[in-house]
């Protein structure tokens, strides 16, 4: 029971500093990550569901939303954290854009 | 004496001040110096015979790439070549490494379009130079990114251009896939590293492009897919992991798997090959890891303790029970040439083909001192430096050379694996003695005045600085870095010791330079299908039987026949030849390459029998007795029979042996003295008589003479010999006037 209450003050206290967080790009961003991860188990489920075959598809949906949700959260870090404090958050976008195009072609065209 | 000292002064600085603005200029000079070298030394073999293609493999990779050029892409791609495993064919997009055909072809059209009409052949032979001049670029800016100091880039590239290893597989002629992906290794490399130094995704989307080139170029690319994932755990356990590494990893993962399925031959291997499994697994330690960071600034210490402890049980027991399944039910298999490499016995006893390749052997250490020569000196101080001035290239590098000095043991084909880190490393020490040797003679001759001091202690202050902050400080200062310099605390060693020391570094790097120049010359650039050796008044006598054979057979011959012979030289076959054989390098099934080898090894009749079966017309055979060519078949006799045996166990091997030895003369056993290949060798052979110090029908290179009875053969009709005796091709005979009952007949 202890731990049980433990872990709900941790997620209280988590989602209180959350709510803190103002910048809708970055709100945004996280709704895109959870997003992603949860277009993975919807994936990967469903595979032990139904049949696997074209399995090409699948590990092009799985393959696109594991990529997709790194290269929002490798934004995230590079707009958030104090490492890259100095560095050009125009930059950070671009590259994203740019990455994402390619793999968002690479996946659409491995899927069929 | 004050005079004196202000004009040496100002001399010192007009000195320096033209060396820094020369810098660009110099270094500029010696890479494109290096480029030459890289390329001048590659050459000897077209120098000395013609620009042709060498060996066995690089025949293929032409046929193929004379395809893709005549033909275009789509017909490449989808190309079912029928001329080779008659009767099975081969379809070649799905079982091919199309990097090195594409690059061939891509430069063949960019020649004609700006209006150099170049021939195929002619690209494919001067290709793999031309790429070594590029690999030695990426090596400097390989090693620069790692040390920050232009120094070891500058030393690497040297040694890289002329290392001799890399110089086996790469000679003008020699058109096979190490020759471009050496190159990719390197670039993925120097792209991981800058990644690692910088966190941007763009250096990240760059590695995974060239990780997909070196996909596309060799196989072996699933070293890189198990180093990058490692160096990763282990920053992970050094505590030395940041942000930056998270952001090069995940990215370069999800994108450089996506991109490697992209490859036919590769495809579903990313997802059902264990050589894959380290990246997947690592991938989700990391996403785990960062959370579990994230986590711990937001609870108290004592909480995230116990709770820890509690989630890392649990995960590692469920990695384990995962991993476990998988390799118990066979979800995820490792291929046979990676087991050899953990386990080295594993080929001999269980895949006689892997095994019997000589490249496949382990090597030994005279082998080392011939493939990198003096770098072996310097390997281990670069190795010494990496350990204690670490940056994050330079701890990459220490990896890498570790696990490549260990494949390179294993086999000897993997010394070229070895050959970049060895460079690398070898260039970090030696520029790092060769700086601390000059810095203290520089002291000896220009008095540094107190001013200069003060400098050296903020050096000081920044070495503590840095080693505390895991480098993101140096990431910040950009180019500002190149003139601040490694912080070094300049030591004075003794002037003499230090002139003698810089002499014999010197010596050694110059014998380096001969002894790559000379195996370049002596030992690797052999064509293969030529050969020279000296007539007796010493001029130059060139064999050139292979092609001799091959021109006889494409002129004389259906071209509708089939050629049955080893599989070595399948690809030569049907590269020259322009003939439909029955096996060839590709060995990829072998029931029908252990047929053949029951063929070879059992007795006339029912070698003619197999023959007719697998539908041959013409047997070709190489034999070395009267040339002192010691690769012939006859010495491959013992592969074949043992190949054999692993599908057909009533091929003894014993009973071809005579008390243990391997013997062709009178004292042979039966089972060898009727086998196929004894016979189709040795037809005729005791009319032959070289010289009056030699009996009749000796063997040079089994140093014996053959029985003396004629060999009559009743199934095989001998219809050409090489002038001499190297190549041998007998038609197959066939009953004129009845349809062949034997033919289409299960044995």
């Amino acid at each position: 029971m202890e731990t049980l209450t433990e872990f709900k003050d941790i997620i209280n206290k988590v989602r209180k500093e959350y709510n803190q967080e103002k910048n809708p790009r970055i709100i945004l961003i996280d709704k895109f990550i959870v997003f992603c991860v949860f277009i993975l188990i919807a994936c990967i489920g469903y595979s032990f569901i139904m049949p696997r075959a074209p399995l090409n598809s699948l590990l092009a949906a799985v393959f696109l939303a594991m990529g997709e949700g790194s290269l929002a959260m490798s934004l995230r870090l590079r707009l958030t954290e104090d490492e890259f404090k100095g560095e050009c958050k125009t930059k950070a976008f671009v590259h994203f854009v740019l990455a994402s195009i390619l793999m968002c072609t690479v996946a659409l065209y491995y899927m069929p | 004496m004050d005079d004196k000292r202000i004009h040496s002064e100002k001399s010192y600085g007009l000195l320096k001040s033209f060396g820094i603005s020369m810098k660009p200029t110099i270094q500029l000079t010696i890479l494109l110096l290096v480029w030459l070298l890289g390329f001048f030394i590659r050459i000897f073999s077209v120098i000395r015979y013609e620009s042709i293609i060498h060996e066995f493999d690089p025949w293929f990779n032409y046929r193929v790439t004379k395809v893709l050029v005549e033909h275009g892409p789509y017909k490449f791609w989808n190309w079912y070549d029928h001329e080779s495993w008659h009767p099975l064919g081969r379809p070649v997009g799905p079982t091919v490494f199309p990097g090195l055909m594409a690059t061939a072809g891509l430069f063949h059209w960019c020649a004609h379009m700006i209006g150099f009409p170049v021939d195929i052949r002619n690209v494919c032979v001067f290709i793999a130079p031309v790429f070594s001049g590029f690999c030695a670029a990426t090596t400097y800016l390989f090693a620069k990114e790692c040390t920050h100091r232009e120094g070891p880039g500058l030393f690497s590239a040297i040694f890289i251009a002329i290392v001799p290893s890399y110089i086996s597989r790469s000679v003008a002629g020699s058109y096979d896939n190490e020759g471009v992906s050496i190159f990719a290794l390197v670039l993925v490399f120097y792209l991981w590293i800058k990644a690692v130094n910088t966190g941007s995704i763009l250096w990240a989307m760059a590695c995974s492009l060239s990780y997909f080139y070196m996909v596309a170029a060799w196989g072996g690319y699933s070293f890189i897919i198990n180093i990058i994932p490692i160096y990763v755990l282990g920053l992970i356990f050094i505590k030395k992991f940041n942000m930056k590494v998270y952001i090069a990893y995940s990215v370069f993962y999800a994108m450089g798997s996506l991109l490697a399925m992209q490859i036919q031959f590769v495809n579903l291997a990313v997802v059902k090959s264990s050589e894959h499994l380290a990246s997947h697994g690592v991938f989700f330690i990391v996403q785990g890891y960062v959370l579990v960071q994230w986590l711990r600034q937001k609870v108290t210490k004592e909480q995230f303790e116990k709770y820890s402890k509690l989630i890392l049980t649990y995960t590692t027991i469920a990695f384990a029970l995962v991993f476990v399944y998988a390799s118990l039910t066979g979800l995820t298999k490792w291929s046979g040439r990676s087991m050899t490499l953990l386990d080295p016995t594993y080929a001999k006893k269980y895949i006689p083909i892997i095994a019997s390749v000589s490249e496949h052997q382990p090597a030994t250490w005279s082998s080392f001192y011939m493939d990198v020569n003096a770098l072996v000196i310097f390997m281990p101080i670069g190795l010494y430096f990496c350990y204690i001035r670490p940056t994050y290239g330079m701890l990459f590098c220490a990896l890498y050379g570790v696990f490549s000095v260990y494949f390179a043991c294993v086999m000897i084909r993997l010394m070229l694996v070895f050959a970049p880190a060895c460079c690398v490393l070898a260039g970090i020490g030696a520029s790092e003695v060769v700086t601390r040797l000059t810095k203290s003679l520089k002291q000896t001759f220009i008095e540094e005045n107190d001013e200069q001091l003060e400098p050296i202690e903020e050096e000081e202050k920044e070495a503590s600085e840095v080693k505390g902050n895991k480098k993101s400080k140096k990431g910040k200062k950009g180019k500002k870095y190149q003139q601040k310099k490694v912080a070094t605390i300049v030591h004075k060693y003794p002037f003499i010791s230090s002139v003698v020391l810089l002499c014999v570094i010197g010596y050694i790097l110059c014998s380096y330079v001969f002894h790559s120049t000379w195996t370049a010359a002596e030992a690797y650039s052999s064509p293969s299908i030529i050969m020279a050796s000296r007539g007796p008044t010493g001029e130059k006598v060139l064999i050139d039987d292979y092609r001799e054979a091959y021109d006889w057979i494409r002129q004389n011959t259906d071209p509708a026949d089939k050629i049955m012979s080893w599989w070595d030289y399948g690809y030569q076959i049907t590269g020259m030849a322009n003939r439909t054989v029955l096996a060839d390098g590709n060995t990829w099934n072998n029931t029908h390459i252990a047929t053949i080898g029951k063929a070879f090894a059992s007795t006339e009749e029912e070698g003619y029998k197999i023959a007719r079966h697998l539908d041959a017309d013409y047997v070709l055979i190489i034999f070395g007795g009267l040339s002192y060519y010691s690769g012939d078949d006859v010495s491959k006799f013992i592969w074949m029979i043992r190949i054999a045996q692993g599908v057909y166990p009533e091929i003894v091997e014993s009973s071809y042996f005579a008390n243990g030895q391997y013997r062709v003369d009178a004292q042979a056993t039966d089972t060898m003295k009727n086998s196929l290949m004894y016979r189709l060798a040795y037809h005729r052979y005791n009319e032959v008589r070289m010289s009056y110090q030699h009996p009749a029908g000796f063997d040079t290179v089994r140093n014996m003479a053959i029985d003396p009875t004629p060999i009559k053969l009743k199934y095989f009709t001998e219809v050409y010999t090489t002038n001499r005796w190297i190549l041998r091709v007998y038609k197959v005979n066939k009953d004129p006037n009845r349809e062949d009952p034997v033919k289409g007949s299960l044995i």
